[in-house]
C-alpha cells in the first residue's frame, strides 16, 4: 500500500508539482456543488444539428479507401443522448463565437 | 469595420462547406496512424468541403453519471474549447479558399490538415491565448490514463510553447520564454462562463473571458534539459520571475499578502510534516535491514565460519549505526514539526 508521501509524489509528478490538496486549497478542484450550465442561447449556425454527418453509405464513399471503422461510427448527432450531452458545450461555443467577433485577436487574424 | 465584412464572407464560405463528424482519437482518419491521441482535426478538400472531426473520446466522459458538478463543468468547458479550436482552423481553411484566385481546374487542395495540437495549429493556440490568456491543458491527459477519465481541471499555460507533440519545424528566433508556466483555473471560472447571467449582464461590462489572476502557479525552467520538476510559486513571485527579476527570499516574504503568508506557512508546515514521514519511512526500511543482518549473523555463528561471522558482525554494527542515525533524523524532524505547530497555535507547550 502506498504511503501518503508516495501518493503525493505521484500527484506532483502528474499535476505539474501540485498535490490534490494544494489544488483543493486554491479551488481548482472542489467538492462543493456548483451551478450547472444554464446557457439558453441559440446554437451558432455552424454547429446546428443538421450539419453533423451520419455514417450513411453515401458518406462512407467520400472517405479515403484506407478508412478504418472505429467506435466513432456509433456516435452521431442524430442520437438524442449524444446530442444532449454535447449541447451545453455547443451553447458555450455559440455564445463565445457570437460575442467575441469584435475581439482584437479576431480582427488581427482576419487582417 | 473591415474585419466584420471579412468575417461575414468567411462565415458564408463555412456555412456552405463545413461538415462535422466524429472520429476515434487513436486512429488518424487520413493516415491511419495509431500512435498518438488526437482530440480533433480539421481539413479542407477542394473548395467545397471543410471537415471538423471530433474524437468520440472527448464526448464520452460526459456520459458518466458519477461526475460531480464541477467535473462536469470542466469537461463541458474542455469540449467547448476543443470545438472552438477547430472552428478557428476551419476559419483558416476558409481564408485559404477565399484567397485563391486560380481557376478551379488548377486549384490544389488546401493546406495540410491541422491535426490535434501540432505546431502549425498555433493559430488555434494563438486564439486560446488571445481569448483565455493562455493555452488550456487538462489536469488529466487522456494519453496517460486508461478508460474515459474526465479532465478534472484545466491549467492555463504559456504561449508560444514548444511542447513535444508539435511535429512541424519550429522557428528558433525569437527564442521561447525561459519559463513554462501552468496556472490552475479555479472552478468558479467554469461555473461563471457557463452561466446565462454572466453573458447577459457581466460580459457586456467587462468584455473579457479570461480567468482572473491565480493564487499560485507551477513553473519549470525550459533551459534545463529533461527537467521534470515544477516549482510552485505565488502570483507575486510569478510576476517578478516572468519579468526576469531575481527576488531575495526575504523581500519575497516581506511583500506577501496575508493570504500568501498563510499559503506559505501551510507550505512550510506541510514540507516539515512530509520530511518527518520520510524519516519514519527510512527508519522502517532500516528495521528490515537490521533483522536480515541479524539472521545472517546467527547463521554464521558456529564453526568453521569465524571470518565470515566477523564480517557479518561488522555489517550488523553498521546497520545499527544507520538505524540510530535514522532515529535521530526522525526526532529532529519531529522537533521541527512541533516548533511549527507552536507558532501556529501560539501557546506554550511542555516540549523542549
Amino acid at each position: 500500500m502506498a504511503t501518503q508521501i508516495e501518493i503525493e509524489d505521484y500527484q506532483r509528478f502528474m499535476l505539474r508539482g501540485f498535490t490534490a490538496q494544494m489544488l483543493l486549497d486554491i479551488d481548482a478542484i472542489t467538492n462543493r456543488e456548483l451551478n450547472p450550465n444554464d446557457l439558453n442561447v441559440p446554437l451558432h449556425p455552424l454547429l446546428e444539428r443538421q450539419r453533423w454527418m451520419e455514417f450513411t453509405d453515401e458518406y462512407l464513399q467520400t472517405l479515403p479507401p484506407n478508412y478504418i471503422p472505429t467506435r466513432a461510427d456509433q456516435y452521431s448527432a442524430s442520437i438524442d443522448s449524444v446530442w444532449d450531452v454535447m449541447l451545453p458545450s455547443l451553447r458555450l461555443v455559440s455564445v463565445i463565437l457570437t460575442n467575441i467577433h469584435s475581439h482584437p485577436w479576431v480582427c488581427h487574424m482576419l487582417g | 469595420m473591415a474585419c466584420l465584412s471579412a468575417e461575414t464572407k468567411l462565415l458564408a464560405i463555412l456555412m456552405h462547406s463545413l461538415h462535422l463528424n466524429f472520429m476515434d482519437a487513436y486512429v488518424h482518419p487520413l493516415s491511419g496512424d495509431t500512435r498518438r491521441y488526437h482530440q480533433a482535426g480539421t481539413w479542407s478538400e477542394g473548395k467545397t468541403r471543410i471537415y471538423i472531426l471530433l474524437a468520440w473520446q472527448e464526448v464520452a466522459p460526459l456520459f458518466r453519471n458519477d461526475l460531480t458538478s464541477s467535473q462536469r463543468l470542466v469537461q463541458q468547458m474542455w469540449l467547448a474549447k476543443v470545438l472552438l479550436h477547430e472552428i478557428i482552423h476551419a476559419y483558416s481553411c476558409a481564408i485559404d479558399i477565399f484567397n485563391v484566385s486560380l481557376p478551379p481546374e488548377e486549384w490544389q487542395a488546401g493546406n495540410e490538415p491541422y491535426f490535434g495540437d501540432e505546431q502549425v495549429s498555433e493559430l488555434g493556440c494563438s486564439m486560446e491565448n488571445g481569448f483565455f490568456g493562455g493555452v488550456q491543458e487538462p489536469f488529466i491527459d487522456p494519453q496517460d490514463v486508461a478508460g474515459l477519465a474526465p479532465r478534472l481541471g484545466i491549467f492555463l499555460t504559456e504561449w508560444p510553447n514548444d511542447n513535444p507533440h508539435h511535429e512541424r519545424p519550429i522557428l528558433l528566433d525569437p527564442p521561447f520564454s525561459r519559463w513554462k508556466v501552468a496556472v490552475p483555473i479555479p472552478v468558479s471560472y467554469f461555473e461563471m462562463i457557463q452561466s446565462n447571467d454572466f453573458w447577459e449582464s457581466h460580459f457586456r461590462s467587462f468584455g473579457s473571458i479570461k480567468p482572473g489572476p491565480a493564487a499560485c502557479a507551477a513553473i519549470r525552467d525550459r533551459n534545463i534539459p529533461n527537467n521534470p520538476y515544477w516549482n510552485i510559486v505565488t502570483n507575486t513571485q510569478l510576476s517578478s520571475i516572468l519579468q526576469n527579476q531575481t527576488i531575495s527570499p526575504i523581500a519575497a516574504m516581506v511583500n506577501m499578502t496575508p493570504d500568501e503568508r498563510a499559503l506559505h506557512a501551510n507550505k512550510l508546515r506541510t514540507a516539515s510534516i512530509e520530511k518527518f514521514y520520510r524519516c519514519i519511512d527510512a527508519r522502517n526500511n532500516t528495521v528490515h535491514l537490521l533483522v536480515d543482518q541479524g539472521e545472517i549473523c546467527e547463521r554464521h555463528k558456529g564453526p568453521p565460519d569465524y571470518h565470515i561471522f566477523e564480517t557479518e558482525m561488522q555489517r550488523l554494527l553498521e546497520a545499527i549505526r544507520l538505524m540510530i542515525s535514522r532515529i535521530v533524523d526522525c526526532v529532529d524532524a519531529l522537533k521541527e514539526v512541533e516548533s511549527g505547530r507552536e507558532k501556529q497555535v501560539g501557546r506554550r507547550t511542555c516540549y523542549q
